[in-house]
């Protein structure tokens, strides 16, 4: 055990420790409301995805970029593809982290097309998302061409990427 | 006879919803802790478990280890409590010139009128909310460092930094009451 993992042996830690591990329960209204979400869901249905391009990008080594693409047919009804892309030689892995994936580090892979090339479609309805790119699970890397916010609370740089509705 | 996680699992990837009312109700009780003590409001909680066992059930065919539901499912209420809060700070910076405040509000517990609980949701919701984050879930939950650094995408030493700082705040504000 080491130095800080000790601090969890302090007779104050465990009183403080014990209190919290009581049972605290939200209560049942909760698999009610979750249930009757469920039962609500519409079939999916399938439809062309809308086709919007922002061109000219050079991307530089190691920088990420967010392009809104022609997606393949049937993403689904109501989204835009969205194309992450990102150029690193020196990255294993590389996953993008955000709001439509809820910040989960690993759920949102992106595939290696090349040297260093890495990129993903994502089908994301209308509206404003932040997020970053993680590489190798611990380097967090924002797109330099969009608004960034700094993150209050976890330290990792964000950018914020606004997904416009489709054209009818 | 109670039927097995992973067999609730499978039942639900199929549909079954009330196979999957069953997972809510054996994990609404642990997840229940976490959010509240994470959010420290019983509105925000609610709508994180709410919004966990949606993004659960929709992405299922996702769970690769049926047995393994409640780590899973747990990762999804993480990351959606970290979502909640920037949305509850984000609020507190439209409405307030001191988004601060936000870590200063009064923390109901739901189990009531324990003078120490209130003490410690108070001095929990003081802690920034990465160290409160790192915190209950290597001791209120019990996770390895490596299992919260999968989870978060911080690296171990990070972590371990957190938690003694977490560690730190609390006995110097919780020390007084406990020996007062």
């Amino acid at each position: 055990m080491d130095e800080l993992e000790r601090t969890g042996a302090d007779p104050v830690i465990q009183r403080i420790v014990e209190a919290l591990r009581a049972p605290a329960d939200l209560g049942t209204e909760v698999d009610r409301r979750v249930l009757a979400a469920l039962r609500r869901l519409p079939v999916p249905r399938r439809g062309l995805g809308q086709s919007l391009v922002i061109g000219g990008l050079a991307v530089a080594a190691g920088l990420g970029a967010v392009l809104l693409v022609p997606g393949p047919p049937g993403p689904p009804e109501g989204t835009t593809p969205v194309r992450f892309v990102l150029s690193s030689s020196a990255a294993s892995r590389v996953s993008v982290v955000g709001d439509f994936n809820d910040w989960n580090p690993t759920g949102t892979p992106l595939r290696r097309r090349g040297a260093g090339e890495w990129s993903l479609t994502l089908p994301l309805h209308p509206g404003r998302y932040r997020f970053s790119f993680l590489l190798d699970g611990r380097t967090w890397v924002s797109d330099p061409r969009l608004p960034s916010a700094p993150d209050p609370d976890f330290g990792a740089p964000t950018s914020i990427l606004t997904v416009e509705p489709s054209a009818p | 006879m109670e039927q097995s996680v992973s067999a609730l699992v499978l039942r639900a990837r199929d549909g079954d919803l009330d196979a999957f009312g069953q997972l809510v109700t054996r994990f609404r009780p642990p997840f229940s802790r976490y959010a509240l003590q994470m959010l420290g409001q019983r509105e925000e909680a609610e709508e994180a478990l709410q919004d966990t066992f949606l993004r659960a059930y929709r992405s299922l065919a996702g769970c690769r280890e049926p047995a393994r539901f409640q780590a899973w499912a747990f990762a999804i209420l993480v990351n959606r409590c970290r979502t909640v809060r920037r949305q509850l700070l984000r609020r507190a910076r439209r409405h307030s010139r001191d988004p601060d405040a936000l870590d200063r509000v009064s923390v109901p517990h739901p189990e009531g009128d324990d003078a120490w609980r209130e003490e410690i949701q108070r001095a929990l919701a003081r802690l920034p909310a990465a160290q409160r984050e790192a915190f209950l879930l290597k001791h209120v939950e019990g996770l390895s460092y490596e299992a919260i650094a999968e989870l978060s995408g911080a690296r171990v030493p990070a972590l371990k930094m957190r938690v003694l700082r977490a560690c730190e705040a609390l006995r110097r504000e919780l020390s007084g009451v406990l020996h007062g």
